[in-house]
């Protein structure tokens, strides 16, 4: 009997199945029903989920469940939830959502991994760089300030120019962990200037004040620096939580930067509040990754006894840095998929 | 989509579990081990209010503090993982199970081998070996986990009801 889904009669023959006299081949219906990825096929499952023979009641729940977690919905379509309903209601908690980060990365890590040495190799390359020449900077030919002149030259470089074409490589290959049409469609969607630049922008718009503020905080504080310092914390995390989707949300819709603006503001209060749930769950994260990388970066200093430990720290939090990169944009481009912006619905479709 | 194991018993009957993330793993522990400090300071001071406190921080303390440390170490664990069905309080805390890789309830061995080697997952410090065996094998497993064959699983939940709790969709 045909139960393939993608013939027509496949979902008739299934049915056929389940409504034979025949035990085994009932269950055989049952499981069948799984494959297809539609409403009906749900409806099915679940008026079976009160069948009396109590294998093919098991394997209806098994189905129901399969098929919500892929977004199945048995309501009609125009009644439809909003796409982020339906992701939270399959993603049921921030610790989930946060599984489902390391899930994707490991999904298609292969992948990813070859992205993040291209797109972070000049992030690798300060680390190791530090990490040989750490007798040289500071107390031997090259002065401490011109070593920290060079350093802030190249963070500003990596963190504008740098970070968009992180996100065109490596935001691409995470895409491509999502099991989803639309996002294979990103995934593979060639790469172009446009689009650099797009991600540029926008990237300005994420970073600049956080930078701004760090280099304020760090080199000319306008008033008591303990003061600024608590201002600038509250104000990073306000602004990082409502604008750390700006980048996946101009990776998926490769749209004009001031559409995807428009799309974040209108989303607003609502949106920030979901952010913000699970943008505590990330914090957990990245303090425990942090956490552990440089913990181990400390006993490495301690162990090797490094001269300029001060540089050595610099290095390793660049590393820590580096390593988290794949999680944390793995993270924005999870959350950004659960927010109902149109924009994100209408492009990537 | 939470990914899931598929274990099919001789009886050729398909258990699914769905597998316990990196994240909630490590919040499970840090409850864990939070709820183990509690412990370790309660049963430190305790004795001082109970009259064993006369004895200072003689022989007979110490020792008493070494036991106390040494079971909370090496027995949390294994004790709440038989006694409570492969849940510690973090774990249950989490929705998360210890079982075996076909499905079945974790053993003593088992859990025995899994907690001895969670002092090499924990190398160089803060679960970073651990961290990334979960990573990078097959069934998100520590090292623990894959010497003594063991995984972590979410909790099975009533997925047939609909989502948030309401009843099941009309059809």
């Amino acid at each position: 009997m045909n139960t393939d889904p993608a013939t027509t009669n496949g979902f008739s023959d299934c049915l056929a199945l389940i409504e034979s006299a025949d035990p085994a081949s009932r269950r055989k219906g049952v499981a069948q029903l799984e494959r297809f990825h539609e409403p009906r096929a749900l409806r099915v499952a679940l008026s079976l989920s009160n069948d009396p023979d109590e294998s093919v009641r098991e394997t209806a729940a098994e189905v129901v469940a399969t098929l919500r977690r892929a977004g199945v919905s048995a309501e009609k379509p125009g009644k439809a939830k909003p796409a982020r309903q339906v992701a939270t209601d399959t993603l049921l908690s921030s610790p989930e959502v946060m599984d489902e980060v390391f899930f994707l990365w490991r999904r298609n890590r292969k992948n990813i991994i070859k992205a993040w040495l291209l797109a972070d190799l000049p992030q690798i390359l300060i680390c190791i760089s530090m990490f040989a020449t750490r007798n040289l900077l500071g107390n031997g030919p090259v002065s401490s300030s011109s070593a920290d002149a060079v350093l802030t030259v190249i963070f500003l470089v990596v963190c504008f120019f740098g970070r968009p074409f992180a996100w065109m490589l490596t935001g691409r290959a995470i895409m491509a962990a999502f099991p989803d049409r639309p996002s294979q469609t990103v995934a593979k969607r060639p790469m172009s200037a446009l689009e650099y630049i797009g991600l540029t922008q926008m990237n300005l718009v994420a970073q600049l004040p956080l930078v701004g503020g760090a280099a304020l905080l760090y080199y000319a504080p306008p008033f008591e620096p303990v003061l600024f310092f608590v201002v600038y914390l509250l104000f990073f995390l306000a602004y990082h939580s409502y604008t750390c989707t700006l980048m996946p949300r101009q990776l998926i819709a490769n749209a004009d930067v001031f559409v995807v603006f428009r799309a974040l503001f209108r989303d607003g209060f609502a949106c920030w509040t979901f952010q913000r749930t699970l943008y505590m769950s990330f914090l957990w994260m990245m303090v425990m990754l942090y956490f552990a990388i440089i913990v181990s970066g400390i006993y490495l200093i301690e162990l090797l006894n490094f001269h300029n430990p001060g540089y050595i720290f610099v290095a390793i939090v660049t590393l820590a840095d580096t390593l988290v990169d794949t999680f944390w944009m793995g993270w924005q481009l999870t959350v950004a998929r659960l927010l109902p912006g149109d924009v994100l619905r209408q492009r990537s479709a | 989509m939470p990914e899931q194991l598929t274990v099919v018993t001789p009886e050729n009957i398909e258990l699914r579990f769905q597998m316990a993330g990196l994240y909630s793993r490590g919040q499970a522990q840090f409850y864990d081990f939070f709820y183990q400090v509690v412990a370790c300071v309660l049963l430190h001071v305790s004795p001082l209010y109970i009259g064993f406190g006369g004895y200072g921080y003689s022989g007979i303390y110490a020792a008493y503090s070494i036991i106390v440390y040494f079971l909370l170490f090496w027995c949390y664990y294994p004790i709440f993982e038989l006694y409570f069905d492969g849940q510690t309080p973090g774990k249950r805390k989490l929705g998360l199970r210890v079982v075996m890789a076909d499905g079945g309830r974790v053993g003593f061995a088992a859990s025995l081998a899994r907690n001895i080697i969670r002092i090499v997952d924990f190398l160089p410090v803060c679960f970073l070996l651990g961290m990334a065996s979960i990573l990078f094998s097959e069934r998100h497993q520590r090292l623990g986990d894959l010497a003594a064959g063991t995984i972590v699983i979410r909790d099975a939940e009533d997925l047939t009801k609909a989502p948030g709790g309401g009843k099941p969709d009309e059809h």
